[in-house]
């Protein structure tokens, strides 16, 4: 029995039983920080439990991969999630934070165990909801706020997950994953150093007052 | 789409209400722990934010005939509201029914993941249209599906409500509403729009 498996999944309250089916069922993927993969392509009839680490989402639109949200091991959460209600016309990828272990599960396995275990189930439901409320926010954040505020909230998140107030990311990373360009990004960052909301340095912002 | 047996049974469980057109339900309200089975009729759903709407996805009896809060198991609220576009019924049964029903009743537990499953599909592809198409293709997109559920070419709808629910300028709306006229995609007569090439 993988040990990491028991440890992550007893705090759902699952039974020995279901633990030792995921176990068997199981193919277990580790991922370095900075690794990309993509998530129903390369695994289309698997869905995807974060057993360690934390992701970024992204939707590849036109070869360009824009960040939705980022989600922890500590969250309730089934990674890839699309492929469960069927096919999407647009690819999802994610991103590694920092080392990540992951287990992908047969998609059919997911039905069997979501009617045999109601606990399952109520796994699977709160991992729709996670990401149902994610995806809120992503829409609020693309359709609602202002480049400043979006940059903003996005550097603040950025420097949250890093534990630090000092951001180093490329501008056209960060056009990228707020979907504009790269002039905007920097002429936008030199705009919340006047509104002294952050410090330029060469190759990168330091956050102020976060 | 749930069969007439279980909708007769959930009959016994839930409350049945009628309501107007232009009716509006915030999902914090009366039946922030319930999910309601439309039974006939129309609804839209918009996300709200302090200053503004904009339109999420449509549940209606031809396409998803549930209206959920995406909350079945966690006692949270999201900030989502559901407002009638025609004469609608709804059952409403509370998540507490649900879930001891799910247990046992197969159909109810499909019932509830199609549901978490076509919530969350339809908000992706409000997301990649938010992502990808300009707001001119998403204007028309919205009149089209508009025109597929109301069964009819010619809809009745204002400058005011598409701009609010596309989040964006009445000015904006109006400019684009002539461009599309000037194309042949539609025509505009006063509070009319006659959509005459879908493609």
């Amino acid at each position: 029995m993988e040990p990491l498996l028991e440890s992550y999944l007893t705090k759902f309250n699952f039974s020995k039983k279901l633990i030792q089916l995921i176990n068997d069922e199981g193919i277990l993927k580790k991922y370095n920080s900075r690794d990309i993969f993509f998530n129903e392509n390369n695994t289309p009839n698997y869905t995807t439990l974060l057993l360690e680490g934390s992701l970024e989402l992204y939707m590849d639109i036109k070869d360009k991969k824009t960040l939705l949200y980022s989600f922890t091991s500590q969250e309730t959460c089934i990674v890839n999630f699309i492929n469960l209600f069927g096919s999407f016309p647009i690819n999802f990828s994610s991103l590694a934070l920092e080392k990540s272990v992951l287990i992908l599960i047969p998609l059919e396995k997911i039905e069997i165990w979501s009617q045999e275990f109601p606990v399952f189930r109520e796994f699977v439901i709160k991992s729709h909801e996670y990401h149902y409320k994610s995806i809120l926010s992503s829409i609020h954040f693309f359709s609602d706020g202002s480049i400043e505020k979006r940059l903003y909230d996005y550097l603040k998140l950025k420097a949250i997950y890093k534990k630090t107030n000092e951001i180093s990311i490329p501008h056209q990373q960060i056009a990228n994953d707020l979907n504009c360009s790269r002039v905007i990004i920097t002429k936008t960052i030199k705009k919340l150093e006047k509104d002294n909301l952050l410090i330029r340095n060469i190759r990168s912002v330091t956050l102020i007052n976060i | 789409m749930i069969s007439q047996k279980l909708s007769s049974h959930l009959l016994e469980y839930g409350d049945v209400k009628k309501y107007p057109l232009g009716f509006t339900f915030k999902s914090d309200g009366e039946f922030i722990n319930h999910t309601a089975f439309l039974l006939n009729g129309l609804i839209k759903i918009n996300i709200d934010s302090e200053k503004n709407t904009l339109f999420l996805y449509f549940i209606s009896d031809s396409i998803h005939n549930i209206l959920s809060f995406m909350n079945i198991y966690e006692n949270t609220t999201i900030k989502i509201t559901a407002t009638t576009l025609k004469e609608t019924t709804l059952l409403w049964v509370s998540n507490k029914v649900l879930i001891e029903k799910s247990i046992k009743n197969k159909e109810f537990r499909n019932i509830i993941m199609s549901n978490y499953h076509y919530n969350n599909y339809h908000l992706l592809n409000t997301l990649s249209d938010i992502l990808k198409k300009n707001i001119k293709e998403r204007l028309f997109h919205y009149l089209k599906t508009r025109a597929y559920l109301y069964n009819t070419s010619k809809l009745k709808i204002s400058v005011s409500e598409m701009a609010l629910d596309l989040n964006t300028t009445k000015k904006n709306i109006y400019n684009i509403l002539k461009k599309l006229e000037h194309e042949e995609f539609l025509q505009t007569y006063p509070g009319i729009i006659l959509l005459i090439n879908q493609n």
